[in-house]
């Protein structure tokens, strides 16, 4: 019943978002033109997939002043913005986000979070009947949330020229009214004073905030600042959607225009700052050592300390009442954020790119103790090892500065800068380890996390819209960088690994904004994952699916692509009509489960008599003897025909396969009647003999898909033939395909390499195979081979050695 | 009146104190096959866990230095966890009582198996799956009740703490 109601509401979808709809019959064409669901084509957007001949976006500048009161965990900031309209149409007003809008007890978020809502991002909380769980986690947040007056403080909203501007707050908005509509190519200026007390990042959830730290030497403890999210920022208006002034609910993150920022940070005197940007006064901020060290690091081959563990450890036992102002600017960003705090230790390591976009980019990293010895040895190198790989499948880092910062936050990115959150332990000994697996988090994150400087940082994708744009795009190529890290380093996601979300009925498609999506991490990470991968290595090919994703990354870098650009440009640069894919992948739920139900094994009937009746006497004698004939001779019973050996005629050694000259010369009148093509063609048949087999596949999940096939021969060896998706196309439940070989088949399997995310291998084996469920496998005996010795338990073996044993076997020699 | 808020103040108050970590990259998520094997006449339960976050989770959960990677004594513990966070009813509310098989380390999962003999006459699994839910803010718990070729399914996000899946007929 549920799935019939499925069915009916995924027809209801395709029929709202098709003109054209097949009334009659049960066919569905799973490979229709995905024109119908895009966008119309215009001068901002190309039917191909690239910004199109007028295509414009707005510019914003900022240069703000801000002071972090440590004391009070509180910024207080007055910044200047320049607004540029590029876009054919005269602004009236102009909309800002007001992201800490979202922690007032008033905003959208807080009223409409509903108990115990998987998809608001906060602590624990559980609905049961009986009785309903609030976790302490969830008791923290709202204390805080009582005790801390949250939002933006907001004044002196003015032109540059100090006349009032009018403005209304609208939740996580604001709107701007403009004392003088703004024309296309005209900028204007704007002012404003603003002011937050900063969350608690552990009891909020937020991105950003503060973590503190009770336990350090100085009294009082220290806190780290991640900043982020933190001043009024203009919304984009696009050509797509106007103002995309969607409320901020927590989930969907953001987009907004790219400009140039000048930022003047005041923090107390002995903080270290890192942030988006080039920091332009080191002269007044840092002391000539460690500005000497940044020198050196600028070529080194490994990262050196420009704060080391040691000072870091003597700075945060200590504290100060003077403050200092730290200068960041940066050219053509999406956002800014930063991060400060006394506990930094900071390395740095210029990684020489090369080219002319940026050929030194200064990649850093900033963090506590708590993060030692793992960050210092793996944080920056992860960061460089990003770059590398990214470039090569997108375009050049664009910016002189990548940085990873360890913080309360798990992980989360910023242009030039991401919070990753890895710790080690602290151990009884005083010492600092780490586990494998916190090591692996390490690496994958911070991979991650600077890999979104690409998407959507450069890539200016909508999260808010579209989490997949960004989410899913880069989880695939952190798994391309994870495998040229360390092959052995399972971060990646293989299709197998989802094909039990591909099953379940829990899920909406990849194409669903991104506040709606029911799993977050299957739907807007491993799936659209997993369809690269599949696109990559069993639908276009690496050549192809590389260019056209290269092309991607070139044509959108700078600028804002939706879904149709993508879906576009990977067809038109590879070359190969992939609407099916996008419609399966993109647009349904459907999941890949192809069955090869039969295969019929088909043989040319010669009509030469010499031939097929010789066949006929051949089939007849391979089958099973009479099970009475077989039990009376068992009985020793002996027939008549024993019995009187004399008594032989003419049937006796003929039988009715015999050949008679009747039928050659019906044959050779046969023969006669062909055309001389029909004759060469029966002639060579005759002569190959080959084996024609018809498989026959049904459509089980519904994702139209190619099938890799591995045919087994009688003499064991295989080939690899497949089948393309394209099949499908005129029926996409049921098809038949005919293969010829030269050698007799005696199994195939579909999809032997685990490429397709087939969720039932049950029925991909022709003859059918038992495939043991995982319990099954466990608990069959050992694996034997060198690969399945525990060499990591077996090296913790002390050796024996006869001096020192009392073995009986040392003592007997 | 009284007793009834006092009881779910402790309810509360066993709720484990976390820092809600955020995270920009994948959020966390468990997958739970039941599978109804016609070989062998059992219910078999794999759950499937992120490694680091089982990690993690044992940590707070137990309040020990857990390295699944390498300690057979930190898997153990975690594998307990986890039985004691999932359990089975049949249709009438009779609880199965599953049988720990093992655990394994697979790529970045930890896999965590329990069986129980199938019921002739069950047509109904009350499923309960609060593995790692108490702990972290966005843990997703997706279990597939799969026979047959068929799957229904439960997923642990929304509110309810137990799931009743009808089972797929054979």
């Amino acid at each position: 019943m549920k799935k019939l109601f499925a069915l009916c509401l995924a027809l209801a979808c395709s029929c709202a978002l098709a003109e054209v709809v097949q009334t009659k019959g049960e066919f569905v064409d799973k490979f229709r033109q995905l024109d119908e669901s895009l966008p119309s084509p215009n001068v901002y957007r190309t039917a191909g997939g690239e910004p199109g001949h007028r295509y414009w976006q707005q510019e914003v500048d900022y240069d703000i002043d801000v002071t972090l009161d440590e004391a009070k965990r509180r910024l207080t900031a007055s910044q200047t913005i320049s607004y540029t309209n590029n876009s054919p149409d005269t602004l009236r007003f102009l909309w800002l986000q007001l992201d800490q809008n979202r922690f007032r007890s008033d905003s959208l978020a807080e009223r409409s979070a509903a108990f115990a809502d998987p998809s608001r991002r906060g602590p624990a909380v559980t609905f049961d009947e009986a009785a309903p769980k609030m976790s302490l986690g969830e008791l923290r947040r709202q204390q805080f949330m009582t005790d801390t007056e949250l939002g933006y403080e907001i004044s002196n909203v003015q032109e540059t020229n100090g006349r009032e501007l009018a403005y209304t707050i609208v939740g996580t908005l604001m709107r701007i009214d403009l004392n003088r509509p703004l024309a296309p190519g005209k900028s204007t200026g704007f002012r404003m004073n603003f002011a937050y007390n900063i969350v608690e990042e552990d009891a909020v959830s937020a991105r950003s905030g503060y973590e503190h730290f009770p336990d350090d030497a100085r009294e009082g403890g220290n806190d780290i600042f991640l900043i982020a999210q933190w001043f009024p920022r203009l919304a984009a208006y696009t050509d797509y959607e106007g103002w995309t002034n969607k409320e901020f609910l927590g989930r969907g993150e953001f987009t907004l225009e790219f400009g140039d920022y000048t930022v003047d940070i005041t923090v107390p005197a002995d903080h270290l700052v890192s942030s988006t940007g080039e920091l332009k006064n080191a002269n007044g901020v840092l002391t000539a050592t460690q500005r000497q060290r940044l020198q050196t690091a600028r070529t080194a081959d490994e990262p050196v300390f420009i704060v080391t563990p040691e000072e870091a450890l003597d700075n945060e036992a200590e504290g100060t009442d003077g403050t200092k102002t730290w200068r960041f600017e940066a050219e053509n960003v999406r956002d800014f954020a930063w991060a400060s705090s006394r506990k930094f230790i900071w390395d740095a390591q210029g990684y020489q790119q090369g080219g002319s976009v940026q050929p030194l980019v200064m990649a850093m990293s900033f963090y506590p103790k708590e993060g030692e010895p793992l960050w210092s040895n793996y944080s920056t190198a992860s960061v460089i090892h990003t770059m590398e790989v990214y470039s090569r499948f997108s375009f050049d880092y664009p910016y002189p500065t990548a940085q990873s910062v360890n913080g309360p936050v798990g992980g989360m990115e910023y242009p030039m800068i991401t919070f990753n959150g890895p710790r080690t332990d602290l151990q009884d000994d005083g010492t600092r380890t780490y586990t494998l697996a916190e090591k692996r988090f390490l690496v994958g994150v911070v991979i991650h996390e600077i890999g979104h400087i690409y998407f959507p940082m450069t890539v200016n994708s909508d999260e808010r819209q579209w989490t997949w744009m960004d989410e899913g795009l880069n989880s695939f190529l952190d798994a391309m960088a994870c495998l040229e890290w360390d092959p052995d380093m399972p971060w990646r996601v293989e299709p197998r690994d989802i094909v039990n979300y591909m099953k379940s009925e829990q899920q909406v498609p990849i194409m669903t904004q991104s506040d709606s999506v029911l799993q977050l991490g299957p739907n807007a990470y491993s799936k659209p994952t997993v369809a690269l991968m599949i696109l990559r290595e069993t639908v276009l090919g690496r050549e192809l699916f590389d260019f056209a994703f290269k092309e991607y990354s070139r044509r959108w870098r700078f600028r804002r692509p939706t879904p149709a650009d993508f879906f576009r440009t990977m067809e038109e640069a590879s070359g190969v009509d992939l609407d099916w894919f996008w419609r399966g992948w993109f647009y349904t739920t459907d999941h890949v489960d192809i069955s090869l139900d039969r295969i019929w094994k088909l043989r040319l009937d010669t009509k030469d008599p010499d031939i097929d009746f010789a066949r006929r006497r051949q089939e007849e004698a391979d089958k099973p003897a009479s099970l009475t004939v077989q039990r009376n001779r068992e009985a020793g019973m002996q027939t008549w025909v024993e019995r009187n050996p004399g008594r032989d005629d003419f049937y006796d050694e003929n039988d009715q396969f015999t050949v008679t000259n009747k039928e050659r010369n019906a044959y050779q009148e046969f023969l006669k009647g062909l055309d001389d093509w029909e004759r060469a063609t029966i002639e060579r048949a005759v002569a190959e003999d080959r084996n024609y087999y018809v498989l026959e596949f049904s459509n089980i999940g519904g994702l139209v898909m190619p099938i890799p096939l591995e045919l087994t021969f009688e003499d064991g060896s295989t080939m690899r033939y497949e089948i393309p998706a394209e099949i499908w196309r005129r029926n996409a439940r049921a098809v038949k395909k005919l293969i010829v070989t030269d050698k007799e088949v005696v199994s195939v399997t579909a999809d032997p390499r685990w490429e397709t995310a087939d969720v039932n291998m049950d029925n991909n084996h022709y003859p059918r195979q038992i495939v043991p469920s995982r319990i099954e496998m466990f608990k069959s005996p050992p694996r034997e081979g060198f690969e399945y010795r525990d060499i990591m338990q077996d090296s913790k073996t002390e050796l024996n050695t006869c001096e020192e044993s009392e073995d009986s076997e040392c003592t007997d020699e | 009146m009284y007793r009834r808020v006092t009881r779910r103040l402790v309810v509360a108050a066993v709720g484990v104190l976390i820092a809600a970590t955020t995270f920009a990259h994948q959020a966390k998520e468990a997958v739970t096959q039941v599978l109804f094997n016609e070989r062998t006449g059992n219910i078999e339960v794999m759950h499937r866990f992120l490694l680091h976050d089982a990690e993690h989770a044992l940590r707070r959960v137990k309040g020990i230095n857990a390295d699944l990677m390498r300690s057979e004594e930190s898997r153990q513990a975690f594998a307990d966890y986890a039985h004691a966070n999932f359990s089975l009813r049949d249709q009438d509310g009779e609880l199965l009582t599953l049988r720990s098989v093992g655990h394994e380390i697979e790529g970045k999962f930890l896999w965590v198996y329990a069986e129980a003999p199938a019921p002739s006459d069950i047509t109904a699994l009350e499923i309960s799956h609060g593995a790692l839910r108490d702990i972290w803010p966005d843990q997703v718990n997706l279990v597939n009740v799969d026979r047959g070729g068929q799957s229904e399914s439960a997923l642990f996000a929304a509110g309810a703490t137990s799931i009743r899946v009808e089972i797929p007929a054979d």
